[in-house]
């Protein structure tokens, strides 16, 4: 590897760790998460950071990284607490961070030094003693007595073991200081003087550790109940301790609010109730059951572990891959899907049963690579997310708004190309949102709404496709000055009457924009034109639906991957036709159906469109072959594609078309089929717009 | 015998031996074992001598006094004897030195 090779290598580390520093502050400073969930990834982004800019000898960005990271590293101790200011100021080290790599990167990006002077000052101002707001909260806890309290009721055969209590109070007074002693007995009438019936309840204060002081006990333990119950501080400092990966048990016994003999005895019983076939109990409620701790702590590190279970520290979740490597990979499973629908195809030529059986065990394992193989290329839409996330918190700090950003489903996965690509146009519609949808505090007031206003994101699957939705609480769209903007641009006549979500489609049209001043963050009209022709370069659509002072929704609807589909072959003439499977619905004979003078049919009670493709491409077909109706449904669209001959199931390998197709409305690919033959991949959701517009145009000739 | 057993006045006074532990407490209870049946006594412990305390030793003395029920009287002499004073302490103990009118 190259030294340029290396430093591309450095830039795209620090970006990428820079992106979990900030999401992972954001995430702390609008409570999502703990700053113990989270410090440590943060501390190790701008560890790495700083040691790889050390090896390559970027000193400006060691040395500042060098002060974040003594900052950080107070925190990570609990000698600091991460309150909003500081949260502020990693931000804005984050972002001077990120331009100084971007400098690295291209040479022309200059960098604001008297910012970061003054930001290395204000870390100063941090990385400097400050007991009144240092609390080191371990040290607290060793400071101060624990008292502890121990509860023994002693086993009948203790003396004649050869034990006496007193001996081990003798013992314990070594350990630290005993209080408030009772001693409780309870005679039988058959009274026996060599048995013990001697109860005692005692508070100690002592800094010994629980294993400690049960090992006082440890010649007693067989015959009598110890209970000892820890201080509150002792099992507080659950609350101090990171998130971990550690089962329950080893977690108590960490912080020692459960001894090993304590975890082993709740074990033990834990597993005789399984083997009595009685309803497991959960460890933590036998250790709450046998006394050995207290409920809250369970719960406390419970929650330690719910912690870890859902906020890893993002930094562990990924295996970097070369993308080259990843590209390679995945057009050699599409060459292998190609070769392998040639095999079928052959295969079906010839009668060979026990052949095709083998051949199809071969194809079901095809898909599994097929899927495994482009899965590799899916990333979370949440790499998306939170980077609207930033945005929506300075735009909104900028405009002086309140705005709650609810994100859900951020788990979802897209090809990473469409994550990449779909970034910008998110970024637009989330702040075209904060800045025109939601209205000011004051107007929400007035309005009666809260004066905090919400900002929803969306992602998740539905048949076959990714749906994002941007919505926010906000004034919603204005269906009258869309109108007249429209007019006036010269974008529809001032006559033309249209619906409203044909009005609300003309924000998408080029150079439209009703914002009535123009501020930094959006109103330039450009931009949703950009949105749409970016969503439908993704071979996605968008829609809109808004109500007024109830807030704007957008509606993007992506296909899960641009390399290979599972399609549905039909041939007109010698054309050959793919459909997205998953968007098929159903198949039917079309001759058998009566034909109208305009292009619709009464499917069981159903109104349904349909395109003669054979006229809409203008192909050359044997004018007696039978015809057949292909029921595709997009969204909640539905139409029918007249086509010739259905010849079934195959998976397409998506091959773009070439720039000088680009042109070409419906058709959104080509793929080799079996045969050699090239098949053309159908837009169905360009085909469906184009055959609901067509009819509705049909019934309303004056629109 | 391992307890000497004398009257005072209307009194009956049961001095412990030099040991009460784990290895004489059943001779011990069975030598007071007639007393506290008895209703109308007034028993004076004396630990004055006590060189050796158990928790046996400690557990005898305190069945004998729950067992001693009104009208009948027990109290402890003595109790500031160093083994059974530092024993009392640890145990949390209090002994009723007194006989109520």
């Amino acid at each position: 590897m190259d030294l340029t090779q290396a430093r591309l290598l450095f830039i795209e580390e620090a970006n990428s760790l820079l992106a979990v520093m900030e999401s992972c502050l954001l995430e702390i400073e609008s409570g999502d998460a703990e700053v113990a969930e989270h410090i440590d990834a943060i501390f190790r982004a701008a560890h790495t950071i700083k040691g790889s800019a050390g090896m390559f000898g970027f000193d400006p960005v060691v040395v500042f990284t060098h002060n974040v990271e003594s900052v950080l590293d107070k925190v990570r101790s609990n000698e600091l607490e991460m309150d909003a200011a500081l949260i502020n100021l990693m931000l804005d080290c984050q972002d001077h961070m990120a331009a100084m790599i971007r400098q690295l990167e291209d040479e022309t990006v200059s960098i604001d030094l008297q910012q970061g002077a003054a930001l290395i000052e204000q870390l100063h101002q941090y990385i400097q003693p400050q007991t009144e707001k240092a609390e080191p909260v371990k040290a607290m806890i060793h400071n101060s007595p624990a008292y502890w309290q121990l509860d023994i009721q002693y086993g009948d055969d203790v003396f004649r073991d050869g034990m006496d209590p007193l001996s081990q109070l003798n013992f314990l007074q070594t350990l630290g200081s005993i209080e408030n002693v009772t001693a409780l007995w309870a005679f039988p009438d058959n009274f026996d003087p060599e048995s013990c019936y001697l109860h005692l309840k005692l508070d100690f204060a002592s800094e010994a550790s629980k294993q400690q002081i049960e090992d006082v006990f440890e010649f007693v333990q067989d015959s009598s109940t110890v209970v000892i119950t820890a201080p509150q501080q002792i099992e507080q400092s659950l609350q101090n301790i990171p998130p971990s990966d550690e089962k329950l048990g080893t977690l108590l016994v960490s912080v020692g609010a459960v001894t090993e003999r304590e975890l082993q005895s709740a074990l033990q019983v834990q597993q005789q109730l399984q083997q009595q076939s009685q309803k497991v109990q959960a460890l933590g409620e036998v250790l709450v059951g046998q006394g050995a701790v207290s409920a809250d702590a369970v719960a406390m590190a419970l929650d330690k572990q719910k912690a870890t279970e859902h906020k890893r520290p993002p930094d562990f979740q990924f295996l970097k891959v070369e993308a080259r490597k990843l590209d390679e990979l995945i057009n050699l499973v599409g060459e292998l899907v190609t070769a392998g629908a040639s095999i079928d195809s052959l295969l079906q030529q010839i009668e060979h049963e026990p052949l095709q059986e083998a051949f199809g065990v071969l194809t079901g394992l095809l898909e599994q690579i097929r899927d495994g193989a482009l899965g590799l290329r899916m990333v979370q839409v949440g790499e998306s997310f939170s980077r609207l996330r930033r945005i929506v918190r300075d735009v909104s700090k900028e405009l002086g708004k309140e705005i709650e950003l609810v994100v859900s489903g951020a788990d979802t996965e897209l090809d990473k190309t469409m994550v990449e690509k779909l970034s910008d146009p998110l970024m637009h519609i989330v702040r075209n949102a904060v800045d025109h949808g939601i209205e000011s505090k004051e107007m929400r007031l007035y309005k009666g709404k809260p004066a905090q206003g919400q900002l929803k994101l969306s992602a998740c699957h539905e048949s076959g496709s990714v749906v994002i939705e941007i919505s926010d609480d906000g004034a919603g769209l204005n269906i009258e000055r869309i109108r007249q903007k429209a007019i006036e641009k010269g974008i529809i006549s001032a006559d033309r009457e249209l619906g409203k979500e044909e009005i609300f489609k003309l924000i998408f049209a080029p150079g439209f924009s009703t914002a009535s001043a123009v501020t930094n963050l959006s109103g330039r009209g450009v931009g949703m034109d950009v949105v749409k022709r970016n969503i439908e370069e993704l071979r996605g659509q968008i829609q809109i639906d808004s109500i007024p002072d109830k807030g704007t929704t957008f509606k993007i609807r992506l296909p899960l991957t641009l390399a290979i589909i599972d399609g549905f072959l039909v041939r007109i003439g010698d054309t050959h036709l793919v459909l997205p499977l998953n968007m098929v619905q159903e198949c039917i004979e079309f001759a058998d159906l009566h034909e109208n003078e305009r292009n619709y049919l009464d499917l069981r009670g159903e109104v349904l469109p349909f395109i003669k493709l054979k006229q809409l491409f203008n192909l050359k077909s044997d004018a007696k072959a039978k015809e057949n109706i292909v029921v595709v449904q997009y969204g909640n669209h539905k139409a029918g594609l007249v086509v010739d001959q259905l010849q079934g199931e195959l998976q397409a390998v998506i091959k773009p078309l070439s720039s000088m197709f680009k042109s070409l409305k419906g058709i959104g690919g080509y793929t080799i089929l079996g045969s050699g033959n090239v098949g053309f991949i159908l837009d169905i959701p360009q085909l469906v717009q184009f055959a609901s517009t067509a009819e509705n145009t049909a019934c309303h000739p004056m629109s | 015998m391992p307890v000497q057993l004398s009257h005072k006045a209307d009194f009956l006074v049961a001095e412990l031996p030099a040991e009460l532990t784990i290895f004489n407490v059943r001779e011990v209870h069975q030598a007071l074992t007639p007393f506290w049946q008895s209703d109308s006594l007034k028993l004076i412990l004396d630990v004055a001598n006590l060189e050796e305390l158990d928790s046996a030793g400690v557990q005898l003395l305190l069945w004998l006094l729950s067992k001693i029920a009104a009208p009948a009287q027990c109290i402890v002499s003595g109790s500031d004897n160093e083994v059974f004073s530092r024993v009392s302490t640890l145990y949390g103990l209090h002994w009723p030195q007194h006989f109520e009118q």
